[in-house]
């Protein structure tokens, strides 16, 4: 067992576990932070997605101990009022249709905007691979991350 | 290596992690000390495609030839590994030998 202090949404989460617990177990089972989904287990999936350090990551398979000082962002953490660019879009293009891979699905394309604030479709598909939807809404996943980019970039639709 | 760190970031940095180091114990270091062998590059395609043959090990990444010779460029000229590119043609070839 061991004792961590975890820097999670800007705020310290004090926490005594087992060193090899997967961080998304902290974060669902501990912390009660249910945004966060547990999908394959294996980091195949991607639903489990969180950013540490601003990079999106599979929770499901990242040891506690390993993560140190290093900032977790979760769905619950993206922002303030659920109004980042892309959980907006995500709303407008009706992304979701059971919804279980969205938090994943938006954490990581959060993420790809903070790198390529206006991504190619093709550096889009690339960056988003990760994270499968069985409900095949991919298109609208597409959609939803090319609108919020033109948004960031103060461009609108014709 | 754009594409390819994107391709990374996508697919194997959790366990490899940011600076290729992977976590010890668990996640093999991608960061080699020597240049990187032709045996090491056709142990590298192998894993991506087929996966790790031990129990709770690696499990085969779905991608194109193309992405894995990104992804295998992008990792052989990170973090201090130096290797000459590997063609799609060349990786072609080691995928179907």
């Amino acid at each position: 067992m061991g004792h961590y202090s975890l820097k999670i949404n800007n705020k310290i989460y004090p926490v005594h576990i087992e060193h090899d617990t997967p961080l998304l177990w902290v974060l669902r089972d501990k912390l009660k932070l249910y945004g966060t989904k547990y999908g394959c287990g294996i980091a195949q999936c991607g639903a489990c997605t969180v950013h540490v350090e601003g990079i999106p990551m599979r929770s499901c398979s990242i040891p506690i101990d390993s993560i140190g000082d290093k900032s977790i962002t979760t769905i619950e953490g993206l922002s303030k009022q659920s109004n980042h660019p892309i959980q907006i879009a995500w709303e407008e293009e009706d992304v979701p249709q059971c919804g279980y891979c969205q938090s994943g699905q938006i954490m990581s394309a959060a993420a790809l905007l903070e790198r390529i604030p206006n991504p190619t479709d093709k550096q889009i598909e690339r960056a988003m691979k990760g994270n499968i939807c069985r409900c095949g809404t991919y298109s609208r996943i597409q959609n939803a991350i090319k609108s919020a980019a033109k948004k960031i970039n103060g461009l609108h639709d014709e | 290596m754009a594409r390819g760190k994107e391709i990374y970031i996508a697919n194997c940095i959790t366990c490899h992690q940011p600076d290729g180091n992977g976590i010890t114990g668990i996640y093999p270091s991608l960061v080699r000390s020597n240049k990187i062998s032709m045996d090491q590059t056709k142990r590298a395609v192998q894993l991506i495609s087929h996966g790790s043959s031990f129990e709770g090990g690696m499990k085969p990444i779905h991608l194109s030839e193309k992405e894995i010779a990104d992804v295998i460029n992008y990792i052989q000229n990170s973090w201090g590994n130096e290797t000459p590119a590997t063609s799609t043609t060349e990786l072609r070839a080691i995928i179907n030998n």
